[in-house]
């Protein structure tokens, strides 16, 4: 899978909170702030991590706060891909 | 003390063994004034920050200066740091002037309420902090009972760079005054620091060096928290003692890039790293053979593995990633030990591999004797978790006859040692039940009471841990183990669409004449969502499971959000805490989950 549209890395966000809060894909709104998922700040800074490692890029860790749902932190990652 | 013109090898080896480490820190300034003592990573894994033992001793010297100026011997200090080198000179600065540090975890958010029960239980009135978040810090604390602290900031005080003039005496009289308080057991309502005194420290950090044979060639790599024990000890005071260059990163560096972690091992030729179990699991799964071309980890002598359950799952998983970048399974070193006597009470032997043991459930579950498998089905592999330190006397007792059990029967881990701390601070009935442990048949000895189930070895000499023991759930004349039954259950729901780290606390109530086996599950979504669909089928599956793995019956199945399950600072439920909560009725599962089944 290659992220290099918002809806791939969605997808990629929607997996993750899937597999690590254990929260249905069907269930998990892109517009939804990610604390309501209970994301805490350590599963926040694995998805840094991983993304960093897909993405090929350094994440600022405070993009998440600045960028609150699954759709605007997609949106910004690829701002920044694309710089 | 130091009216010499030099010592010799063997001088300065017991000297670092038996001064606190502030001493220590005053004759390695003398020796080694210009070597790099720490160095500090950014989360790139970049140098930001170095120390040497002359440019420590100087900040230290700062922080004691300023703080005795004010403060007298034995006033409590707040220590509020991010990870770092800040940290290190306001801790032993502190032990400079002889007031007693008290480490804790940022006051950020939801934290703040445990960091006022703190401040109130030990009575400090004065805080330390870095200069670029002490106003955050200080706005926190507004409108609490610890509004009126004192705040001092160290990392911006003058230096005094003709301080080079060496003590001539130790500077402590006392060895038995108290020197820091280690927060990390009792709930935030109830908040228990350990005592540790000049000399306990002192001790610990000779039995760590002299059982891991470390000495100042030995590279070490840590990102511990530095308000936890194992953080404070081996990467703040165990590299002063034995004259080493540390390199430090911060636990958010490790969680969000671990193969940073193994890059750094490898870069700095390190011959110790580690950390909890989970540590090693977090490394396995983000492996990354790009990341790592090139790395070299043939010089990692010693992969502390402590501080929680070890699994063997999780050694294996990691030998099997790393070993063709050099790491030796020999090199893995599982550790046990706790807060209440400093950090470490047993480990190794070094550069052999891990011990396990492969035992039979049933007769661990039912009669707490360790016997060899009656069939494959019936085996579990516990690893060992070191030998005590020749200093430590461990025994297995029975906690309820308080008498000595043979080796390879389980029971309570009583522990000896010159490191076992004076109590929990001004909580007498705690320290009397914990610190104050007698045998039935010798009331003059004293023993720490670790709550730990766990037996030896009679063939290796290692300590094994099977678990708590004021956990333990008795079912018709067995004893159980709540992990075991925590276990089934959360497999069950796992089969039934939920993965794995749902939490779980099990436990015994008193019902009549009977004990019941109550088992509380924190809600989440997908659970919920499961629940409403086919509750009594998963109640169903889930008794199942207890009955066929454990052969007893679950009585009793709550779900409660999250908001309702207690938690330590570390994420591990509070059996001790739900089950009180569940015998004052204060429990009650959502939607009537239970009434169904």
């Amino acid at each position: 899978m290659s992220l290099q549209t918002v809806e791939a890395i969605e997808e990629y966000i929607v997996t993750y909170i899937e597999r690590e809060l254990h929260i249905s894909s069907s269930e998990i709104d892109c517009d939804m702030s990610l604390g309501a998922f209970g994301m805490s700040s350590k599963s926040g800074l694995k998805l840094v991590g991983l993304l960093e490692d897909r993405l090929d890029i350094r994440i600022d860790p405070k993009l998440i706060f600045a960028h609150p749902t699954i759709s605007r932190l997609s949106s910004a990652l690829l701002d920044l891909l694309q710089k | 003390m130091f009216a010499k013109s030099e010592m010799t090898d063997f001088e300065i080896f017991s000297a670092a063994g038996s001064l606190p480490v502030q001493d220590v820190l005053a004759i390695r300034t003398w020796l080694t004034p210009d070597q790099l003592l720490f160095t500090f990573l950014d989360d790139d894994g970049e140098e930001a920050g170095h120390l040497t033992y002359r440019g420590l001793w100087l900040r230290c010297r700062a922080v004691a200066a300023e703080l005795s100026a004010s403060h007298p011997p034995g006033s409590r200090v707040i220590l509020f740091y991010p990870p770092g080198l800040d940290f290190v000179a306001a801790f032993v600065g502190c032990l400079m002037a002889r007031c007693i540090a008290v480490p804790v975890n940022l006051p950020v958010r939801r934290r703040v309420g445990r960091s006022v029960g703190i401040i109130e239980d030990c009575g400090a009135t004065v805080a330390l902090a870095p200069s670029d978040q002490i106003a955050e810090f200080k706005k926190s604390f507004e409108d609490t009972t610890a509004s009126d602290l004192h705040w001092i900031v160290t990392d911006t005080l003058p230096l005094d760079e003709a301080a080079d003039d060496l003590p001539f005496s130790r500077s402590v009289a006392d060895m038995n005054a108290v020197a820091y308080l280690q927060y990390t057991s009792g709930s935030t309502s109830n908040p228990k620091g350990v005592m540790i005194t000049f000399d306990n420290m002192t001790t610990n950090c000779r039995m760590i060096r002299d059982t891991l044979r470390l000495n100042e060639d030995s590279t070490m790599v840590f990102w511990q928290p530095h308000h936890h024990d194992m953080g404070l000890i081996c990467s703040v005071l165990l590299p002063i003692v034995i004259g080493n260059h540390t390199v430090l990163m911060t636990p958010n560096t490790f969680v969000r890039q671990p193969m940073l972690w193994i890059q750094t091992i490898s870069k700095y030729r390190a011959e110790v790293a580690g950390g909890p179990n989970f540590a090693f699991d977090i490394a396995s799964e983000r492996y990354s053979a790009a990341k790592l071309a090139g790395v070299d980890l043939s010089n990692w002598r010693l992969a502390l593995n402590g501080s929680d359950i070890v699994r063997a799952t999780t050694l294996d998983r990691f030998v099997e990633r790393f070993e063709p970048h050099g790491f030796k399974p020999e090199t893995f070193l599982v550790c046990y030990g706790m807060a209440e006597a400093v950090l470490f009470l047993s480990a190794g032997p070094v550069g052999r591999k891990p011990r396990y043991a492969i035992v039979d459930v049933e007769s661990l579950e039912l009669y707490g004797r360790v016997r060899s498998p009656s069939s494959q089905a019936q085996g579990r592999r516990l690893v060992g978790c070191g030998e005590p330190s020749w200093e430590v006397e461990a025994i297995i007792v029975d906690a309820e006859t308080r008498r000595r059990l043979p080796d390879g029967e389980v029971g309570e881990i009583w522990i000896n040692s010159p490191t076992v701390g004076l109590g929990y601070w001004e909580n007498p009935d705690e320290t009397e039940r914990v610190f104050h442990g007698k045998l039935a048949d010798n009331a003059t000895k004293f023993y720490l009471r670790t709550g730990d189930l766990g037996f030896i070895h009679p063939d290796d000499r290692q300590i094994y841990v099977c678990g708590r023991i004021k956990d333990l759930i008795i079912s018709e004349g067995r004893n159980l183990h709540p992990e075991d039954i925590e276990y089934s259950i959360v497999e069950a729901l796992s089969a039934a669409g939920d993965s794995n780290a749902i939490s779980c606390a099990a436990f015994n109530a008193q019902q009549g004449d009977e004990q019941l086996i109550v088992a509380v599950v924190e809600l989440n979504r997908a659970l919920k969502r499961n629940l409403a669909e086919s509750g009594p089928d998963i109640e169903n599956a889930v008794r199942r499971a207890v009955a066929a793995d454990h052969g007893v019956t679950l009585h009793q199945l709550l779900f409660v959000p999250p908001t309702a399950m207690c938690k330590t600072t570390s994420g591990k439920v509070q059996r001790g805490l739900m089950r009180q909560l569940y015998a004052g009725g204060a429990l009650k599962s959502l939607e009537g989950a239970e009434a169904i089944a």
